[in-house]
């Protein structure tokens, strides 16, 4: 009897013992995010609030990009890479070696076959007869024919498997040089083991590589169904494990061996939490949220000031505000009428009403953390800004098409220009000089552009009439309005431009695009066009020249305004003084540097 | 009273027919494009194009909207309810557990109404025109004026904001108390705004049932006080407050949608936000079809309650 009381005496203080034993306390950042759409791969439309998941979620790209948006060699999955030009055809091989110790979060080892696979499942017409939207191969030699046919026997002639290590991507040489060629053979892994069940290999022939032993639409019928919203298993540093109740949880993958910059998470548990934007300063002062990041009022500024508990990061965004115009209708197809409205609106005031100040003005396409805007600051300078100034104004108009009383013959008189804007330009078949502008509701940058423009284009015989629709209807009447007929009214919208990393203005407003939604402003200039196609085709050594050809598409686009450049404001990045490194910058969101991010 | 059941739940079936075209109409009668909505702006155009046509092939838009109509109705009845265009997935996936959630806050403010209204109620009717009945007249007044979103914000001010006694936004962890803390505001606001006016109803409706004439007539036989109030009077006072509590509950889910929003709580009033700014059809068409089974679904369960509750009324000569 002693003996039993003893032996339990002992268990019990064995295990008093255990408990009282330090565990490490699990870290856990919380995350204040916007609404997210669910969509947590790559292909279907993604908002930017859900890329910043998935670039936690994915990783070892072969190419990455950085703080200034340049293209940098992600040496940790890749061990190295050579490229070699076919002097006869101009294609251009990429060879790569990659790390051999690399595994996804559920351990398996992550070789070059999911590598290989990732283009042929990206390219494939069964992942595009699923709505998929990504056609990061398209320059991959045999694209076309590899994406219109499905099947067993199709092979991708541009993409080789050689061993568990090494593949290649093969580059089709009449579609290049391009200068952001990096671009066209970065690579990011997809787990074959996982879309195929662990049943599908990768055949590399002389045809070609293609999917074998397991069928491309089951695969892809996997990714659309139940990869998309809950991909369970990845290589970025965070592993998704739910997103219930509008909580994104990930976890820490112990299997990440790092980023392009070498670094290794350390926060164990990341949860992003949706809330109204409204809301996020307050969640963050009460502490149910860690970090906030997006534009700021000063109001919110101020009451975060006060609390002395917080670390602010400020950095330029990388869109701009923009008055954007349907460029093939109507007086706004006029480059002068374009140039008029410029100089009717005062950008200062603009700023400090909407921001307080805290946004910057911008001349045209580009934003500040661009390397080709730092490589080209002095020059960027020297475009003519386009300040409030009514006489200019005035003579832009003169120079305009709309120099015409209404019968379209008699010349336009200023002097007799009504205030009540019953005295319009007209040009030479009698129509009006009338621009009918569709912004959206709560917004402020309409209200102002509303009492900024509307008066003064009556001074100056022309209307300015704004309407208020929701997004939705903003969206359907500019990207598009082309195929709306006789349902199209408006001529010019407030928005924003985005420039993320790599931003390649081509399809944006080539004439080529013009009247598809890639190019919403339907501009078509010979002079724009010859830039673009020079940015376009340059090759990668030739740096010079492309960013010579850059200069002269910003001074172009600069002159003849498709849309009107307002400001770029400010971000901010607001967190617990007790979280280090959080190096949010213009190019990079939270979900690209969080590897670095630290707490105590 | 089975023929009564019958007939009326074959009545059903037209009246929300007619609801279903009328509202199928006014949704694509919607301005915008909700497969451009789906659209990336700057997917290269051949692959825009591609994808558009699949996806709108897949939405069944190509069709004319009659035959679009019939195959909703199909889809509908075997228990399909379409594919979200905002969320890319089937509308029952992106639906089922948020329209949990929003009815297991809605049926908590529901109990906790009757139960707070019931016990005010009958008090303020026996004490009549006492302080406290006085009181509540006033904020009975007052919570049916004031626009729900109102009184969530002051209490999202006061408590999270100012007091920092409950967390703003959603839930950090699945834990049920969490949960539980983060449904205190919705919970609250919503049931105040209901009580307030339900209140009201419980008073009249005891008063009247106490001031009928056998109340008279079981207080000379002796007859306990509390039982007189508790047994025959509420019994005969449910009527009514039966009849506003069933009907109000389909405008308790449908009124939760901006509360819901308010408090980021996980139910169908972000997604109808979310589905009407997106021009999601089939979302907006299957929530609102949902929205009008619950007022239709009410209606006949007052009837059917009526008959059960009050014998007096008659429902036919064979009933």
């Amino acid at each position: 009897m002693k003996k039993l009381v003893t032996i339990f005496i002992c268990l019990m203080l064995c295990m008093g013992l255990g408990g009282c034993t330090k565990h490490p306390q699990d870290t856990t950042l919380r995350i204040a995010s916007e609404i997210l759409s669910g969509n947590f791969m790559d292909g279907f439309s993604a908002s930017d609030y859900d890329t910043n998941i998935l670039e936690m979620i994915h990783g070892y790209a072969t190419y990455d990009y950085d703080e200034n948006g340049s293209m940098v060699l992600n040496e940790v999955p890749v061990k190295e890479v050579s490229r070699e030009v076919d002097a006869t055809t101009g294609n251009v091989r990429y060879d790569y070696t990659i790390a051999d110790d690399l595994k996804w979060s559920d351990g398996h080892p992550l070789t070059a076959a999911d590598y290989v696979f990732a283009i042929l499942f990206d390219s494939s017409c069964e992942w595009m007869d699923a709505g998929a939207m990504n056609a990061n191969y398209d320059h991959v030699l045999g694209y076309e024919e590899y994406n219109a046919a499905s099947g067993e026997d199709v092979y991708f002639p541009g993409v080789l498997l050689i061993d568990e290590t090494h593949f290649s991507i093969i580059l089709d040489g009449a579609k290049l040089p391009y200068f952001n060629e990096m671009l066209l053979a970065a690579v990011s892994p997809k787990p074959l083991h996982i879309f195929t069940d662990g049943k599908g290999t990768i055949l590399t022939t002389e045809a070609g590589s293609r999917l074998k032993d397991y069928s491309m639409d089951d695969a892809v019928v996997y990714a659309k169904e139940e990869y998309r919203s809950a991909p369970s298993i990845s290589c970025g540093p965070y592993v998704f494990v739910s997103y219930e109740d509008h909580v994104v949880t990930l976890k820490r993958n112990t299997y990440f061996l790092g980023d392009f910059r070498h670094q290794i998470p350390e926060i164990d548990t990341i949860l992003i939490k949706e809330m109204d934007t409204s809301l996020h300063v307050s969640a963050l002062i009460n502490g149910d949220v860690d970090l906030i990041t997006g534009v700021l009022s000063d109001e919110d500024l101020l009451k975060i000031q006060e609390e002395d508990a917080f670390t602010i990061k400020e950095f330029a965004g990388k869109a701009y505000g923009n008055l954007a115009f349907a460029c093939d209708f109507g007086p706004a197809a006029d480059m002068h009428v374009r140039r008029a409205l410029s100089y009717m609106i005062d950008k200062h005031e603009l700023i400090q009403t909407v921001y307080g100040g805290r946004a910057s003005l911008v001349s045209s396409d580009y934003v500040p953390a661009q390397w080709m805007a730092q490589e080209k600051e002095e020059a960027l300078e020297q475009l003519h800004v386009y300040d409030f100034h009514l006489e200019k104004a005035k003579e832009e108009l003169g120079q305009s098409d709309y120099v015409y009383e209404a019968d379209g013959k008699t010349p336009f008189d200023s002097n007799k220009i009504q205030k009540d804007g019953s005295y319009l330009r007209h040009n030479e078949k009698g129509e009006a000089l009338v621009i009918r502008h569709l912004g959206t509701s709560g917004n402020a940058v309409t209200d102002v552009l509303q009492l900024q423009i509307t008066q003064r284009a009556l001074d100056l015989g022309m209307r300015f009439e704004v309407d208020y629709g929701d997004f939705a209807a903003l969206s359907m009447h500019y990207y598009e309005g082309a195929s709306l007929g006789d349902e199209r009214v408006y001529h010019s919208f407030n928005l924003a431009n985005v420039l993320p990393p790599g931003y390649d203005p081509y399809y944006n407003y080539h004439s080529q695009f013009a009247g598809t939604p890639m190019n919403p402003t339907g501009i078509r200039d010979d002079e724009l066009d010859a830039a673009l196609e020079v940015m376009e085709m340059s090759d990668p050594t030739q740096r010079d020249d492309f960013l010579d050809a850059w200069m002269t598409y910003e001074e172009r686009f600069h002159e003849i305004l498709p849309v009107i450049p307002l400001y770029i404001s400010n971000e901010y990045a607001v967190h617990a003084k007790n979280i280090e490194n959080v190096n949010v910058n213009t190019m990079e969101g939270y979900g690209h540097i969080i590897t670095g991010v630290r707490m105590q | 009273m089975r023929k009564y059941c019958l007939k009326r739940s074959l009545a059903l079936i037209p009246t929300l027919f007619v609801i279903s075209v009328i509202l199928f109409a006014l949704v694509k009668m919607m301005p915008g494009d909700p497969v451009a909505m789906m659209m990336d702006p700057h997917t290269k155009p051949e692959l825009y194009a591609a994808s558009y046509a699949v996806k709108k092939e897949e939405l069944g838009y190509n069709d004319t909207l009659p035959v679009q109509y019939i195959r909703y109705m199909e889809h509908l009845l075997k228990g399909e309810y379409g594919y979200s265009s905002s969320y890319q997935r089937p509308v029952s996936d992106v639906v089922t557990k948020p329209l949990m959630n929003t009815i297991m806050l809605n049926g908590i403010v529901f109990l906790l109404s009757c139960l707070l209204s019931l016990t005010i109620g009958v008090y303020c009717a026996v004490k009549k025109d006492g302080y406290v009945d006085r009181l509540m007249q006033y904020v009975s007044i007052v919570s049916i004026s004031l626009p729900s979103f109102l009184l969530g914000a002051a209490f999202l001010y006061l408590f999270s904001f100012s007091l920092h006694l409950i967390p703003i936004g959603t839930v950090s962890s699945p834990s049920l108390i969490d949960k539980a803390v983060h449904m205190i505001l919705p919970v609250l606001t919503l049931t105040l705004l209901l009580s307030g006016n339900w209140i009201r109803y419980v008073r009249n409706a005891m008063i009247q049932a106490l001031s009928a004439d056998y109340i008279l007539a079981l207080r000379s036989r002796g007859i306990h006080r509390r039982r007189i109030v508790g047994v025959h009077a509420l019994r005969n006072a449910m009527l009514p407050i039966m009849h506003v509590a069933v009907m109000e509950l389909p405008n308790l889910i449908s009124g939760s949608l901006l509360i819901e929003v308010l408090f980021s709580y996980n139910g169908i009033g972000s997604i109808m936000i979310h589905a009407l700014m997106m021009r999601d059809c089939y979302l907006i068409l299957s929530l609102n079809l949902l929205y009008a089974l619950l007022y239709v679904l009410s209606s006949f369960t007052m009837d059917l309650l009526s008959a059960y509750l009050d014998p007096r009324i008659r429902l036919d000569k064979h009933g």
